[in-house]
């Protein structure tokens, strides 16, 4: 009973600790700016007081009514106006609307907790009113001829969500393109490897050929050679291989002068590079399970006739579908959030997410909602991926413990 | 003509030698059990029959055809395995029709000769299930409707019902000899360690042992008629009482090792007898007892009676038996003498 109580909080605080984050990260590409960047994620369903500074109308809109001379207003409404305006004429997506009510104000943008709303106060020899729902009332006895005030306005501001962010990430070209990018990098860096240690893995547990356990050690050796070490020298072969392409092409007269240079850094290369490096523990683990599919199965499909190619693609493959898939998942995974290998293998102009973002954050610094926004997408692929998988993925971590039919 | 043929057959697994000299005539359309302790060898013959294993000597015929060299596919055999092998992730019908697709046979032929091996194995509602959907009799059902759907000349069944619970066993084995007697034309091989098994289904038994054929014959003339004493203890349930001649109350047979079989000692006078010794344990089985005896010489021995035993524990019992059951061998070469 307390295995289970421990087991079952041990469950909660790490469903917590990963919940929480995701949480934060999704709330706050969500908000404002001013919202996430004034309160936490963990405030965002409750009324927040947030101070403004709002500009109030000057000259241009004073009316004279009977004796006094007036300028009337709401400053929410004018707010808003001015920043969707601006927001149609940059181009962008629409603004968040600020709304609630006003609960101080002041005649500064420093001192908004002089008055309540309703008040009264002076500013600049006028009579100034603020009510609570921002209806101004400024009134002077004489005319007016200045331009507006800022005045500093605390708003008891109610939770409020848009996908504004998430409209200026896609907006801009950059997160789509490096998305785009991220797929063509991560789906064939996954496809190519486990096909090939599907195969490899068959051959490694039911093929007999010379050097066959010499190999299989081979290639689990190979599972310890940290990446790093391979960066440089797989791309000078890259680099080697660039050139020998350009003055092959060139002296067959297929181009000439600039059009000869060939990239070295390339979609195919890393596809190369991540089928490579992932290809020992694909092998690895594969083999292990394909060893351990039943003796008896194989031998009845010989006796049924079929060849190894048949008995692979028409036994082996489905049958290690949970194995594929939870190696698949492991891979792209790690393919998606590939920054090192994609920075220094991968194309110099097609970025791929992890890169953007990683540049972005230098742009956005202060956006940290806009960042948000960008970081939950390149998220929520993998998110996808696994929770689509997941049955396999259970099932493929479980395999060979439970026998049956 | 011979459906099948082993020539001085011989398996060696590195430096080890696991069948010895086999040599062996199959008829064809005969039920052929190799049986024999757990690690005789013979499972490595059946696969050896099969071309799952090769073979190190001598010479494998099938039909007039050296098949040692021919993969297993084109050797007119098909097997029905201990665990089944079904393919899990099949239906009934694409197992039983599995060998067909692979050979390229039309669909509609293979629908057919589908359907018709499951209306022989009363398989016909399960055609579209999975295996994990089927009971364990009906797995081995599939494995043999596998097997028939191929239409080999000999079959090979390598203890099909050890998985299967004992009740299902009796009834399975009864298909499998209703099976046979629609199928005479077909050779059958079938590997056990049951000599129940064994004894009720074969036209012929072959009894193993470390590699070696020990005796070759029909069910009967196994029981009445054992080449040694491993033969004569491993045939019959509960197993042949095995006495030196000093265990014996009588000197007839100086040299000899006596065999007899519980079910053939009687209760008589101890002026008459031929063996005595102590009651020490009684097993009523309902049908019969079996008693568990000791000689003066301290030899166990097991006596069969019919039902009603009403001797107490520890009483001295004195046996006799019709001479034409008593087996005599060979002390040191452990044949048969009479």
């Amino acid at each position: 009973m307390a295995r289970r109580i421990i087991a079952s909080l041990l469950l909660l605080l790490l469903v917590f600790v990963w919940v929480v984050p995701f949480a934060g990260l999704l709330i706050t590409s969500a908000r404002s700016t001013k919202h996430a960047n004034e309160t936490g994620f963990w405030t965002a369903f409750q009324t927040n007081e947030i101070g403004y500074s709002f500009k109030t109308k000057g000259k241009e809109a004073i009316e004279r009514i009977g004796d006094d001379w007036v300028i009337k207003g709401n400053i929410f409404d004018e707010r808003n106006a001015a920043d969707q305006h601006l927001a149609t004429q940059n181009n962008e997506p629409r603004t968040f609307d600020i709304m609630g009510r006003v609960s101080r104000f002041g005649s500064g943008a420093a001192n908004p907790d002089v008055a309540a709303p309703g008040d009264t106060i002076t500013i600049r020899d006028g009579q100034f009113t603020l009510q609570e729902n921002g209806d101004y009332v400024w009134a002077f006895a004489s005319e007016y001829t200045k331009s507006g005030k800022t005045i500093g306005v605390r708003v008891a501001h109610p939770p409020q969500f848009g996908l504004r962010n998430y409209k200026r990430a896609f907006a801009d070209g950059r997160i789509p393109n490096a998305l785009i990018n991220s797929f063509i990098v991560t789906i064939p860096a996954t496809i190519i490897p486990v096909l090939i240690a599907a195969f490899a893995a068959y051959a490694f547990s039911w093929l007999q050929f010379p050097g066959r356990d010499l190999l299989l050690g081979i290639v689990i050796a190979l599972l310890v050679v940290p990446l790093q070490l391979a960066f440089i020298p797989v791309l000078s072969i890259y680099a080697n291989l660039a050139d020998w392409a350009g003055d092959l092409s060139a002296s067959l007269g297929w181009c000439s002068g600039q059009e000869c240079d060939y990239p070295a850094k390339t979609f195919s290369g890393l596809w190369m590079a991540h089928t490579a490096f992932g290809l020992p523990l694909a092998i690895f683990l594969l083999r292990n399970y394909i060893a351990g599919l039943p003796r008896e199965l194989m031998e009845s499909a010989r006796l049924d006739g079929a060849s190894h190619l048949q008995i692979f693609t028409k036994l082996v493959l489905p049958l290690s579908m949970p194995a594929l898939a939870s190696y698949g998942i492991f891979q792209f995974l790690w393919v998606w959030n590939d920054l090192l290998v994609a920075l220094i293998l991968g194309p110099t102009s097609d970025l791929v997410l992890p890169i953007e973002i990683q540049k972005q954050i230098g742009t956005f610094k202060s956006e940290l909602e806009r960042l948000n926004a960008s970081a939950f997408i390149s998220m929520i692929v993998p998110l996808i991926v696994f929770l689509s998988m997941q049955k396999y993925f259970v099932r493929g971590l479980l395999a060979g413990s439970v026998k049956g039919g | 003509m011979s459906a099948l043929t082993l020539q001085n057959i011989d398996k060696v697994y590195g430096k080890t030698q696991v069948m010895h000299d086999v040599s062996l005539d199959i008829e064809q359309g005969e039920f052929v059990v190799f049986v024999g302790p757990s690690g005789c060898g013979k499972s490595t013959l059946l696969r050896m029959i099969a071309g799952l294993e090769d073979i190190s000597a001598g010479t494998l015929f099938i039909g007039d055809k050296k098949m040692n060299n021919i993969p297993a596919s084109k050797r007119g055999i098909a097997m029905v395995f201990q665990s089944y092998a079904l393919y899990p992730h099949m239906s009934v019908a694409d197992n039983m029709g599995f060998s067909l697709s692979i050979a390229k046979t039309p669909k509609q032929e293979i629908k057919q000769r589908v359907a018709a091996a499951a209306e022989i194995l009363q398989l016909t509602p399960y055609l579209n299930r999975l295996p994990k959907a089927l009971s364990g009799g009906q797995r081995q059902r599939v494995a043999i409707g596998r097997a028939i759907v191929r239409e080999p000349d000999v079959f090979l069944f390598d203890e099909p019902l050890s998985n299967l619970d004992a009740e299902l066993r009796v009834s399975t084995r009864r298909e499998i000899a209703n099976l046979k007697a629609s199928m005479p034309d077909t050779t059958m091989i079938y590997v056990t360690h049951d000599q129940v098994e064994a004894m009720t289904l074969a036209d012929k038994i072959v009894v193993l042992r470390d590699g070696r054929v020990e005796q070759v014959g029909t069910p009967l003339d196994l029981y009445d008629r054992p080449r040694n004493i491993f033969v004569g203890q491993f045939i019959g349930s509960p197993k042949m009482n095995i006495f030196e001649t000093t265990d014996l109350t009588v000197q007839h047979w100086p040299h000899h090792v006596t065999g007899v079989r519980p079910e053939h000692l009687r209760l008589t006078t101890p002026k008459n007898a031929i063996v005595s010794g102590k009651l020490e344990f009684i097993e009523k089985l309902g049908e019969y007892s079996l008693a568990y005896l000791r000689t003066e010489t301290g030899r166990e021995f097991t006596v069969k009676f019919e039902r009603g035993l009403t001797h107490t524990l520890g009483n001295q019992l004195h046996f006799d038996a019709d001479h034409d059951n008593l087996h005599h061998f060979d002390p040191k070469t452990q044949l048969r003498i009479n």
